[in-house]
């Protein structure tokens, strides 16, 4: 068999070379992957006034943790509803931004000294 | 989605369309796979998580894709360029040498080899093409793009493509040696 004859034959063994397929797993991750990207992207505009999804979307939480600080989330309540208003929660980021500030403070030198008035529990140190 | 293009559904993907993406996904994991599977001299752990990574990427990057290229030649110019990095930070290739043999590693070449055989020998030969080779042969041999597109993948020219596709065809005709002799191959 000549050099030429034995490479094609390389080539056409190649050709016939068997195909293996990925994991399950494998697949369903992609999957999960390919329908959690496809859903609609993020709101960056919100109204006046917010219900509790769209406070969820609007701090990039989720519902749940909207849910767990409600005590200190500025709302009102109308028809069984309760709403926030995007100017007093943005009112409200910023008086955190500053507490945290003398949190990260009193975490540095370590004599955490809590604000008058936290819960019981305590608050988050690390966020 | 019959008579869509691959171009079409990943553009559908870009708007929103998961399933347009499911189709290009189910239609190129397994050739994605198996060019990973050989680059990787066939280490299908390593392989599973590659795949998953690069379609997971592109997924989360899916506007970086720009609908005047071919769909086929993007992923496996995205794929090759994984492969090769994953092959050089993990410094696979050293590391091989340390991994105990399996049976496939253990046989030597037979006169009068069976189909599946001389198929299996001609496996361990890729294995052991350099990666420019290696890459060439999987791209052209296996998974059937021409050199044109190759050179596409690549970021090469295609004299340079045709150069190496060659070499690694004379090179694997050296490896099996007088196992290509015997004209009795036989499918099984």
């Amino acid at each position: 068999m000549s050099n030429e004859e034995k490479e094609l034959l390389i080539e056409s063994l190649a050709r016939e070379l068997p195909r293996r397929s990925p994991g399950e797993e494998t697949i369903m991750k992609v999957s999960e992957a390919i329908h959690g990207q496809a859903k609609p992207a993020r709101r960056t505009e919100f109204g006046p006034v917010m219900d509790m999804e769209e406070l969820a979307e609007f701090l990039r939480v989720d519902a749940d943790t909207v849910a767990e600080y409600l005590d200190q989330i500025p709302h009102f309540e109308l028809g069984g509803k309760l709403l926030f208003r995007r100017k007093s929660v943005e009112e409200w980021i910023e008086a955190r931004e500053r507490t945290i500030g003398v949190q990260s403070l009193h975490v540095e030198f370590d004599r955490p000294v809590l604000p008058a008035g936290t819960p019981a529990g305590g608050r988050r140190w690390a966020l | 989605m019959a008579g869509i293009s691959d171009e079409e559904l990943m553009v559908m993907f870009q708007n929103g369309n998961g399933h347009a993406f499911e189709l290009l996904f189910e239609k190129y994991r397994i050739p994605v796979f198996n060019f990973i599977h050989r680059m990787l001299g066939r280490d299908t752990t390593s392989a599973e998580d590659l795949l998953q990574e690069i379609f997971i990427k592109i997924v989360r990057a899916k506007d970086l894709y720009e609908p005047r290229g071919r769909f086929s030649t993007w992923l496996f110019a995205i794929t090759r360029n994984h492969c090769l990095n994953f092959l050089r930070s993990r410094r696979y290739l050293e590391a091989k040498s340390s991994v105990p043999l399996d049976d496939r590693d253990a046989k030597e070449p037979a006169v009068g080899a069976s189909g599946n055989e001389v198929r299996e020998m001609l496996e361990k030969a890729i294995d052991g093409l350099s990666d420019k080779c290696r890459e060439v042969f999987l791209l052209h041999a296996v998974e059937g793009f021409t050199h044109k597109e190759v050179s596409e993948i690549l970021g090469e020219n295609a004299a340079t493509v045709r150069t190496n596709y060659r070499r690694a065809r004379a090179e694997l005709r050296e490896r099996l040696g007088d196992v290509l002799d015997d004209r009795e191959v036989r499918d099984e």
